[in-house]
């Protein structure tokens, strides 16, 4: 991001900043990613409120722990490994029935009866009938398979990055990503 | 059309991500299978779709409650340290090479009332100058260079290397000094 343009500091140098206790400096890099962070939190944890505190809770853990951010790789997928990390923990906390993705039916779909929480919100009813089936699918698919998919679809990060953000194989990744992808077309068939 | 692409090929094939050896191959069978040609039409569309999903908007408010939580860094010391020790152990041992020298010469005591001498000016110079550091420095390397010039003549080479070592760890700590002064002066 703005890394070619001398006139926009890079993240590394805005993090060099921090590191030099120049606190406020930390502004310029949530400006940078907290619309994105945001967009991912809430999509995989439905309740909006939720998605808020968490996204703010990345953040202060982002800032807590930026004396290990290793700059060989992109500051983001840094950040969006906290973020996923954060995500996956709570939901497991926070729902029992965090269905794993290994119970998986004969054929290889899932599906699972979430609540539908965002419906009637001020903010789906501004989205357009298709967009809302497709927020509506991607919530249908289990959280290690609906990660991949905004991780790769709505945040562009590459296989390498998504296989660093969730710790997992290159293999393991595509595979899933394959598997959601077809999940998804499944439950827009018709939309799409 | 018999031999479809496999789910994982369609798939590492819209990606870009097909090895290049299977990659012709896939194509040509895309090209002439309508099979494999909707599926690969399909995951367009559905790119296309999830394309249009919106980023959410963020208040200031979410900002400033994180700023908010926030306790400045204390910049690291481990620099400054290890700066500091390499410049006195470079002061230490140019002293103590330069003394060994002086042991080992035997018209050294000519040469110490010249280092006496330019030793004395730079003292004068650093007590003229204590309210500006920067000033001290300067008087200080000049002082050095003379006192460097007076042992330069005829003084053996252990002589010259230890007043070379002296002198740049001297200019060295006085460099951190005048850092770490301009440093903790408040804005």
């Amino acid at each position: 991001m703005g890394e070619k343009d001398s006139q926009v500091p890079s993240d590394l140098d805005i993090i060099r900043r921090v590191l030099r206790g120049k606190k406020d400096a930390y502004a310029e890099i949530m400006a940078r990613y907290q619309r994105a962070i945001l967009a991912y939190v809430s999509r995989m944890i439905r309740d909006r409120e939720t998605a808020m505190d968490l996204s703010q809770e990345i953040f202060l853990k982002a800032y807590n722990s930026l004396r290990s951010y290793d700059p060989s790789y992109k500051f983001s997928t840094w950040l969006y490994k906290i973020a996923s990390n954060h995500v996956i923990d709570t939901l497991r906390r926070r729902e029992p029935h965090w269905v794993s993705i290994d119970d998986g039916g004969p054929d290889g779909t899932h599906t699972i009866d979430l609540p539908d929480m965002g419906r009637g919100s001020e903010t789906e009813a501004a989205y357009g009938e298709k967009v809302e089936h497709i927020e509506v699918a991607i919530r249908k698919l289990p959280p290690a398979y609906r990660q991949l998919v905004l991780l790769r679809h709505v945040h562009e990060c590459s296989y390498e990055e998504m296989a660093r953000i969730c710790s997992l194989p290159l293999g393991t990744v595509k595979n899933r990503l394959f598997r959601a992808r077809e999940m998804l077309k499944a439950h827009l068939k018709g939309v799409l | 059309m018999t031999n479809h692409l496999s789910l994982e090929e369609l798939h590492s094939y819209f990606d870009g991500e097909l090895p290049a050896s299977d990659c012709a191959r896939a194509s040509d069978h895309i090209a002439s299978c309508a099979q494999c040609k909707g599926q690969i039409d399909e995951l367009a569309r559905l790119e296309g779709a999830l394309s249009e999903l919106e980023w959410p908007e963020v208040s200031p408010a979410f900002t400033a409650a994180v700023m908010s939580r926030l306790a400045p860094y204390r910049p690291s010391r481990l620099p400054a340290i290890a700066a500091a020790i390499f410049a006195i152990a470079t002061l230490v041992g140019g002293t103590g090479l330069f003394a060994w020298g002086l042991l080992l010469d035997a018209g050294a005591l000519s040469r110490v009332a010249s280092v006496v001498t330019a030793t004395s000016s730079v003292l004068a110079s650093v007590a003229r100058s204590t309210y500006l550091l920067g000033c001290a420095a300067a008087r200080v390397a000049e002082g050095l260079l003379a006192t460097f010039s007076a042992l330069t003549a005829s003084a053996p080479p252990t002589l010259q290397a230890g007043a070379v070592l002296a002198a740049v760890g001297l200019t060295y700590l006085l460099r951190l000094s005048v850092l770490s002064y301009r440093r903790q002066r408040p804005a």
